[in-house]
């Protein structure tokens, strides 16, 4: 008993002996010469802000970054050379001041801005900039096969490849950087800045002795936080796994306000990890975090607290995200000779006037009403209306007409026998959809799209099933017939090709093709290429509408609806 | 004595291999692997997961996999977590004082609630109070802990009288020492409060029984008999002898000390071991799994051995050594059929037709299993049934609870019928879920939930930049 006691209170003490934090001073160090000023309002130093998340960093190496969670911290303490504006979609600078394209568009001059500082006081120059990429690029000669592999594999090494062939980069001076695409290639403005600098004075030696991969753990973080050289907006002040993350100003930051003021103004930025979205929630809406992304369903009960806690909730538009149903396309079989689809129904999904039928036959305006209580908007495009830049809004719309579905259907050949639908060879026409589990509002828009298509004569089986199953059906077994799936969206198209691409890992319906399957996919695959290769923005954008065109027309997903996103923030 | 010991831990060796083995055997079973978040990214490239797959050793079959595990683990090198890629081990460390802290906090509120309260009851017997005690503690028994941790987390978000989880407050890092401990525990009252009132409960049960025995012994007569006052005669000399089985449970307690609470943490949002051994449940990142189920196993049969070697300590008439050649052939036992187990589950996994569908639908079995069980204990409890039916019978108190224990039983069965969602229609992310202070909604609506979602980590790249 006494023992206990005892070391209980030893455990309480050493919980409190760690290291006593204090609020960071504001040191006036120099701006550097070429700070970026702030459009925005002058504001006063200080505050906390307290966020919350339901993920949390599993480490803080950006080759090493896995989830968006991970993403989300490292983004606040390192940049990159370009950045996207969030609301015009637009490249603007970063940590490189500007930049020029030479005449035959394969060559990019980057001009870093003068006196950038890591958080440590070390300049960042263009060795930095060539580390970095030498970090991604690196390759090694397998022994066994002589065949060259990723040295530290990462998920850059496929952007800054082009047709197979790595891009160059070399330093001009300390302030000079040139990169040079084997191809032509758009986007690479954009595309450059996907990878944050890492301070070459800090990682160097891992470099050399293979061990890169392995630094920067959460390990570094929550022993050694000042090992975390920053050139973001923040560095890291603590970290606690299961806790919290403590993040303080960067005092080397590379952007001020117009009086001057280094930013950002916050003293602490503390991020809260809690068990899950709804856990985010809740906090937020009992005044215990300062700001939460709201799900449309929520907005209601939410809304209630807003005089309580002092908090508002504001409408941000449509979500940049999209949703859909999809259905197999893929033609083969598996290695026991067994095709993956029974070959009537491959014949129906890809029989565009079945897709389109079922898509007119899709009530979505009733789940808008039922499931979102009116805050989303049917969906007609690829591209959410979100993501402004890119988005098209001349696609074809497939509204609610159940009499044309069904006519539809009759005109393809398929016949209706006491209100049951049946193809041309006497099949009747059910299939099984598999429904990801995870998330609450998809079992209710798939029950909803099962009573749709009940009145169209057709019987969806619904089956739960786990994601990660899902995933290997979907992409490597090819055994399933129809599922339900979300990405999150923004960006620049060319960021999708696994998607678009009829080649493409992610090509849903009909991945990994050897060439193009059908013509609008061939035509698809040229639409990609061109708008890679073409550097003016209108034409780019002309041929991105014709694919969201192609894809709306062809339906090989049928989209669901964008709910309108909201953001409480606290007063 | 000695030898005792090292015969004991010696044993364990083998035990921790096999139970490794059931782990590794049945993870591999779980449909999907670590890697399948990176394989719905549409930005990384199938050589590097191909990369990653053979770095992480998951192109090998799980048996080649686990030989190479058991091979380094006899080094004490029990591998790296993948998601974190850090030392499995350093992971534990860190969790470790939270859990331990939340752990030694519930056995103490326990004990020094309880065993006071037990002593009361004993010698207030059949009084209003031991009859109150007696209604609390059977209330507090059948509440599951997962129902009192809800309510609790209810309470403390609607009246904020306590934090809603975690460990401590926003600010605790930058306040001096002293605030910091009220702090600590500020955060630990509720998690402590509902993990400890199962065992209060049972303790004064036992408590008030021991003591009740002691106090009819013959010794108490006599040392009344001798003149000593009813003070010493109860807290000098029936205290000390009733207190004697609960030196042996301390050893049990042990074992459950680190692995006790992970309901209640990932309920309470508690950052402990719990919480980190569940989510690489969820995340199947094997080692970091493994590494924490060897830690409780070890624990389990350091307790184990604690008990009983506090058992001999306390009580001088058991000799360990006459007792070891007895519990020595019941371990070998148990050695034997769990290897035998093992074995047989390896052998039916290559057999073509058990399939992964086989074991995935080993539930029917479990099932039937249920049912034999439930019919053996209906069996052998049948003579002691006959006996107390009739009194039960006349009794209306005994007749009314009887018949709805039966109401209970048919409910319990028909559940499947009787719910309005399908059994297989749950998600295992949503077992814990606490309700919301807010028109009791439970339901997660999110959409764009992480799992539903192939988050490209490219779209939080725009993160604005303004001040707020």
């Amino acid at each position: 008993m006494v023992n206990a006691r005892l070391i209980f209170v030893g455990l309480l003490i050493s919980l409190a002996s760690c290291q006593r934090l204090s609020i960071p001073e504001r040191s006036q160090k120099a701006l550097p010469e070429d700070v970026e000023i702030s459009s925005n309002e002058v504001g006063r130093y200080g505050g906390t802000l307290v966020a919350t998340n339901s993920g949390e960093p599993t480490g803080f190496h950006p080759l090493v970054i896995e989830d968006a969670d991970t993403a989300e911290i490292s983004e606040l303490m390192l940049s990159g050379l370009t950045t996207q504006d969030p609301v015009t979609q637009e490249t603007v600078p970063a940590l490189a001041k500007s930049w020029e394209l030479s005449p035959d568009r394969k060559t990019y001059t980057f001009h870093l801005r003068r006196g950038l500082r890591w958080s440590d006081g070390q300049p960042l120059t263009a060795d930095d900039v060539i580390f970095t990429f030498d970090a991604v690029m690196a390759t090694e000669i397998d022994p066994k096969t002589g065949q060259a592999l990723p040295r530290f594999p990462n998920r850059y090494i496929q952007q800054y490849t082009l047709a197979g062939k790595p891009i160059r980069y070399e330093k001009i001076d300390d302030l000079t950087v040139r990169f040079i695409t084997p191809e032509l290639y758009a986007p690479f403005i954009n595309d450059v800045g996907f990878i944050n600098i890492l301070p070459k004075h800090k990682l160097h030696a891992s470099f050399l002795d293979g061990s890169l991969l392995k630094q920067w753990t959460v390990e570094t973080a929550i022993k050694q936080p000042q090992e975390l050289v920053c050139s973001g907006p923040f560095t890291l002040l603590s970290y606690r796994p299961g806790d919290r993350l403590i993040l303080q100003p960067n005092p080397h930051y590379w952007r001020a306000d117009r009086s001057g003021q280094r930013l950002p103004y916050l003293d602490l930025y503390v991020v809260k990890f809690v068990k899950d979205a709804n856990a985010e929630l809740v906090n937020f809406a009992t005044g215990q975090s300062d700001y939460s992304p709201i799900p449309a369903p929520d907005v209601g009960w939410v809304k209630r607290g807003e005089k309580t806690y002092d908090y508002t909730v504001h409408e941000r538009g449509p979500s940049t995200g999209i949703s859909f149903i999809w259905f197999n396309q893929k033609p083969g079989q598996d290695a026991n000779g067994k095709p993956y689809l029974p070959p009537y129904k491959l014949k129906w999904f890809q029989d565009r006037r079945f897709r389109q039928a079922l898509a007119y036959g899709f009530n979505r305006e009733g789940i808008i009403q039922g499931v979102f209580f009116g805050r989303a908007r049917p969906l007609h495009s690829m591209i959410s209306e979100a993501n402004l830049k890119w988005h098209y809004a001349g696609t074809p719309r497939f509204d609610y007409q159940p009499e044309r579905a069904k006519a539809m259907l009759r005109e393809a050949g398929f016949q209706f026998k006491d209100s049951l639908l049946y193809d041309a060879e006497g099949n009747q026409v059910q299939f099984e959809l598999l429904l990801p589990q995870g998330s609450a509002t998809a079992p209710q828009i798939i029950n909803s799209f099962s009573e749709d298509m009940k009145k169209l004569g057709i019987f969806v089986k619904i089956s739960p099933i786990e994601f990660s199953t899902l995933i290997a059906r979907v992409s490597q077994t090819f055994d399933y017939e129809a599922s339900i799936m979300g990405f999150t969206g923004g960006g620049d198209p060319s960021g999708g090709k696994a998607i678009y691409l009829s080649s493409g890992r992610m090509h849903l319906w009909n991945p990994n093709q050897p060439k193009p399957a059908t013509p609008w996919e061939a035509r698809i695959d040229t639409l990609m290429e061109l708008q890679e290769k073409s550097f003016d923005p209108a034409q780019r954008k002309a041929y991105v509408d014709e694919i969201q065109s192609i894809l709306a027309e062809e339906r090989p997903l049928l989209f669901l609806v964008t709910p309108d996103t909201y953001l409480g923030l606290k007063k | 004595m000695i030898a005792y010991i090292l015969r004991r831990l010696l044993i364990t060796l083998p035990i921790l291999a096999v139970i490794s083995f059931l782990v590794f055997f049945l993870m591999d079973l779980a449909p999907g692997d670590f890697l399948d978040t990176a394989r719905a990214q549409r930005d990384i490239s199938p050589e590097v997961i191909a990369k990653l797959e053979k770095d992480y050793g998951l192109d090998q079959p799980w048996t080649t996999q686990y030989v190479l595990w058991l091979k380094n683990a006899l080094t004490l090198d029990f591998g790296y977590s993948w998601t974190y890629k850090l030392e499995v081990t350093e992971l534990l460390k860190q969790r470790v004082p939270a859990t331990l802290g939340l752990a030694i906090a519930s056995l103490l509120l326990s004990w020094m609630v309880a065993l006071p309260l037990g002593v009361l009851a004993a010698m207030y017997k059949n009084s209003i109070f031991d009859r109150i005690s007696a209604f609390l503690a059977y209330a507090a028994i059948s509440l599951p802990e997962f129902f009192l941790a809800l309510i609790a987390l209810y309470f403390a978000a609607s009246t904020g009288l306590f934090p809603v989880g975690s460990l401590s407050s926003i600010t605790s890092d930058f306040d001096p020492a002293g605030q910091r401990v009220v702090d600590y525990l500020w955060h630990l009252a509720l998690p402590t409060l509902v993990l400890g009132l199962g065992s209060v409960a049972g303790t004064m049960r036992i408590m008030r029984a021991t003591f009740l025995d002691n106090i009819r012994a013959e010794y108490v007569t006599t040392a009344r008999a001798k003149g000593l006052s009813e003070f010493s005669v109860m807290f000098k000399h029936a205290l000390r002898n009733a207190i004697n089985p609960f030196i042996t449970s301390l050893g049990f307690a042990f074992s459950g000390l680190l692995s006790g609470s992970l309901m209640i943490e990932n309920i309470f949002n508690y950052p402990g071991l719990g919480q980190l051994t569940y989510q690489a449940f969820l995340r199947q990142d094997h080692y970091l799994v493994l590494a924490a189920v060897v830690l409780g196993a070890t624990m389990l049969i350091l307790g184990n051995l604690l008990a009983d070697l506090l058992l001999a300590a306390s009580d001088p008439r058991i000799r360990l050594e006459q007792a070891s050649n007895q519990s020595r052939k019941s371990v070998l036992h148990i050695i034997t059929s769990v290897f035998a187990i093992a074995l047989l589950c390896y052998l039916l996994s290559l057999l073509p037709w058990t399939s992964k569908v086989f074991w995935q639908n080993l539930k029917t079995g479990g099932l039937i299993f249920l049912v034999i069980s439930a019919l053996f204990v209906l069996w052998t409890s049948l003579p002691v049934l006959r006996r107390i039916l009739p009194k039960l019978l006349r009794n209306p108190i005994g007749f009314s609870s009887l018949l709805l224990l039966v109401l209970l039983y048919i409910l319990a069965l028909l559940a499947p019928f009787l719910s309005p969602y399908s059994v297989s229609n749950q998600s295992l992310e949503h077992t814990y879920h606490p309700p919301l202070p807010y028109s009791g909604k439970m339901e997660n609506f999110r959409f764009n939930a992480t799992s539903m979602q192939t988050k490209p980590w490219r779209v939080t790249k725009v993160f604005p930049v303004k001040p707020l």
